[in-house]
């Protein structure tokens, strides 16, 4: 059965296709707000019988209509009553249920609502951690609450009725009498409450946005997007998803006020996520750039400060991710945040870099110089490695290959700690020059920048030293902790090209690797190549493809000059999106492209993933070939053949607005 | 060592760092009440623009109230300020970006 999903930044309802929530450890399902579930029972029924649906309505990411009919299990549903639920995310959910009486006589139903809540954290959600503290129900006029209570923890849920009922411990019971043609309704209100022992409530938001307010947030955010044309109606159509899944997955921790930056994923990552934020506000960057504003300034506010084990914080280190559910209250869970990242402190300099040049908004470098500088600190002179302090909860490989296998020789050994993977040395390199840059422009600091450009320059040249593998022809995924290079060719060699670590004369057999059989699969690049002792088509990171590596990739292959290369990557990644009509999920098979003909979604992939719904956006940029010199836009546009024409108009940026143009076949030059 | 001691002893040494880089975009008050059985001592810590400054106002941007325990474990760096908010353990009132401002200058847990 499918999932729906509704939400609005953390607060978000997965329900079956019924509209109903039976949660169970295979099926995630609930209401489920700041990292907590606290609805995980909500069952409805009519003289006992569950509903089939006829239809749902996924009208916006916040509000979905189910068309259900009572009864089940038979092939042909004559029924005499239809139901209808209106269910919108704002604050906790609303739900709107309305029973329509299509036959000439009066009927007399029972409308029972069953309810639960197990307050689980999402963390116990994945891994059935029983509950240490206990649970109790409140029951009022037409009302109930659900609470569970810790110490001095307590969240509770508050569940009302617009119509009368007989409420117990489990649910809502509704009387119903409804004429010949009739109809009843009533609308349903949940509530997710956090209660402090004093008995004032925490985690609220300065005001909860209703229908209105989140339906003219949309129609504010699309119309601000730049206008896209093209021949090509599936991007037309990936372009528009990727807009409002974008809209969706904007998140705003308590500090932010009214601004957002982009969540992760649903539905486990609705969170902060260094990385994952700060790659998707990188994407975004010619389309939006107030997701890069906030992601800034919200990772600076909670830049690691000291040396703490627990949570792998370290001083000028930015944070991996940031939960609010019940572990991390208890801290049996380092998320307050948790520092286990080594690629979020160097690209949070490359994302502060890219947004002056797109914005011009120097104010906010300024802003931020003593945090770019603790970052630009914390890079250090030699490689970037990892290894956790915190063994039992950390996390064991700290780059966007976080699985445990995902780093491996060729042979399928895998490497010891620290680790030092081959990107995050691009990374740092690219971080350095832009810190340099940011220097001499903002902060008038010569001495650093030129410091900083004599530290890269001696990186580069090390890295291609102790990295490059001739017999391959290509750089080692990583380096082991005795300093070997771990030999599998993998797709993070692609973003040694955007970070311009590459040696000039090496780009070429870069190039070639990254397009040969073993690694591009039709689709994209794959993130391990076919051959090497790990691969896997369906392994998480050991051989599917995700669009969001790929989107790295074609931006890094258009930085060394290979247009027509990163167009066939743009062109397979957008295919690929249209099998899932416009919706990529985080990763999908690495199979052969003409042995499957179409891209298999990986099985437990997150959707809307916040850098899979970033990929299409990136990949634009790269057809376009648009870059920020200056006050200028700079348009050097390559197209796939599939695709004839491409214009984006209204480009936001320090020049005010542009249009870039592309045809297919004719790779004109355009100047804007 | 009372409780109006270690809270005294911890906003003294605050007072006297004068300047903190970390806080010099931030404008704000916070005002930390620490409870030993009846008796509650609190203290304001203004801060302007990184420029630090202790006062008895009762009234802040940020007001929260712990306990005596909590509180010497939060100046040591054994709890963190904002895992103890979620837990109810502090209780907070206005500003949370104040809270985590403030938590910037605490130092680490001990290893």
């Amino acid at each position: 059965m499918s999932l729906i999903s509704v939400l609005d930044g953390n607060t978000f309802v997965v329900s079956d296709d019924r509209g109903d929530i039976d949660a169970n450890p295979s099926q995630v399902t609930g209401l489920f707000s700041f990292d907590t579930r606290h609805v995980s029972r909500w069952v409805l029924t009519v003289d006992g019988h569950r509903l089939s649906q006829l239809s749902v309505d996924d009208m916006n990411y916040f509000e979905t209509r189910f068309f259900l009919v009572p009864g089940t299990g038979t092939v042909y549903v004559n029924a005499k009553q239809s139901v209808i639920r209106d269910r919108i995310v704002c604050g906790g959910f609303d739900e709107v249920v309305t029973i329509l009486n299509h036959d000439d006589r009066p009927v007399r139903l029972s409308v029972r609502l069953d309810t639960g809540a197990d307050f689980a954290d999402v963390f116990e959600v994945k891994d059935e951690i029983p509950k240490l503290g206990k649970h109790y129900t409140r029951v009022g006029d037409d009302a109930l609450v659900l609470g569970y209570e810790r110490d001095t923890y307590r969240r509770e849920t508050h569940i009302s009725s617009s119509q009368p009922a007989h409420v117990d411990e489990d649910g809502l019971l509704f009387d119903v009498r409804i004429p010949g043609h009739g109809q009843w309704q009533t609308t349903l209100r949940v509530h997710p409450v956090a209660i402090a022992p004093d008995g004032s409530t925490i985690l609220v938001r300065e005001r909860d946005r209703t229908g209105p307010d989140l339906r003219a947030d949309l129609d504010r955010w699309m119309a601000a997007a730049p206008r896209l044309e093209t021949d090509s109606r599936s991007l037309q159509q990936t372009y528009r998803c990727s807009l409002i899944d974008l809209a969706a997955l904007r998140f705003s921790p308590l500090t932010s006020g009214a601004r957002s930056l982009p969540a992760a994923g649903l539905p486990w990552f609705m969170t902060m996520f260094g990385r994952d934020s700060i790659i998707t506000s990188l994407q975004a960057l010619p389309f939006t750039s107030d997701l890069a504003a906030t992601t800034l300034r919200e990772l600076a506010i909670r830049q690691g400060v000291r040396h703490d084990a627990f949570r792998d914080e370290e001083p000028g280190r930015i944070l991996h991710e940031l939960r609010y559910g019940e572990l991390t209250a208890f801290e049996e869970r380092p998320h307050s945040p948790y520092y286990g990242s080594a690629d979020a402190t160097p690209l949070f300099v490359v994302l502060l870099d890219e947004y002056e040049r797109w914005t011009g908004d120097t104010k906010l470098v300024r802003e931020l110089e003593y945090e770019a500088r603790a970052a630009l600190r914390w890079l250090g002179d030699g490689y970037i490695s990892y290894q956790t302090r915190n063994p039992g909860m950390g996390l064991e490989n700290q780059c966007w290959k976080d699985s445990w296998d995902s780093i491996s020789y060729r042979d399928g050994r895998l490497p010891g700690f620290p680790r030092a993977t081959c990107e995050l040395q691009g990374y740092a390199y690219d971080a350095k020059l832009r810190g340099a840059r940011l220097a001499r422009l903002v902060w008038r600091d010569h001495e650093l920048a030129d410091e900083l450009e004599r530290s890269a320059k001696r990186l580069k040249l090390n890295f291609n030293r102790d990295f490059w593998l001739d017999d391959g022809q290509y750089y080692a995924l990583a380096l082991d902790a005795d300093g070997t290079p771990v030999d599998a060719l993998s797709s993070n060699i692609g973003h040694l090209l955007w970070s311009g670590i590459v040696n000039t004369g090496r780009a070429k057999a870069i190039a070639r690797h990254l397009m040969s059989a073993s690694l591009f699969s039709g689709w994209g690049v794959r993130t391990l190549a076919e051959g090497e002792h790990r691969y896997n088509p369906i392994g998480y990171h050991t051989g599917t493809v995700w669009p969001f590596d790929n989107s790295i990739i074609a931006w890094g292959l258009r930085r060394y000059g290979f247009k027509q290369e990163a167009a066939r990557i743009a062109e397979g990644i957008l295919q690929a999106a249209d099998f899932f009509h416009g919706r990529l999920p985080e990763a999908f098979a690495g199979y052969e492209r003409s042995v499957t003909r179409y891209p298999v979604q990986y099985p437990t992939a997150c959707s809307p993933q916040a850098w899979s719904t970033g990929a299409p956006l990136l990949l634009l940029r790269t057809m376009l070939g648009v870059e920020p010199i200056d006050d200028h836009l700079i348009t050097d546009p390559a197209l796939a053949d599939s695709i004839g024409y491409l214009a984006l108009l209204d480009i936001p940026g320090r020049w005010g607005k542009v249009d870039a143009f592309a045809r297919g076949r004719s790779r004109h030059r355009v100047r804007v | 060592m009372g409780v109006a001691d270690a809270t005294s002893r911890f906003f003294a040494d605050i007072a006297q760092r004068g300047h903190e880089p970390l806080l010099r975009n931030v404008e704000g008050s916070i005002r930390i009440d620490v409870r030993n059985g009846k008796r509650v001592e609190g203290r304001t810590l203004i801060i302007d623009h990184g420029a630090l400054t202790v006062s008895d106002a009762p009234e802040a941007d940020c007001q929260v109230a712990m306990d005596r325990e909590l509180f010497n474990r939060l100046v040591t760096g054994q709890t963190s300020a904002i895992a103890a908010v979620l837990r109810g353990a502090v209780i907070a009132k206005g500003s949370l970006e104040l809270l985590i401002q403030f938590q910037r200058l605490l130092p680490g847990r001990m290893p």
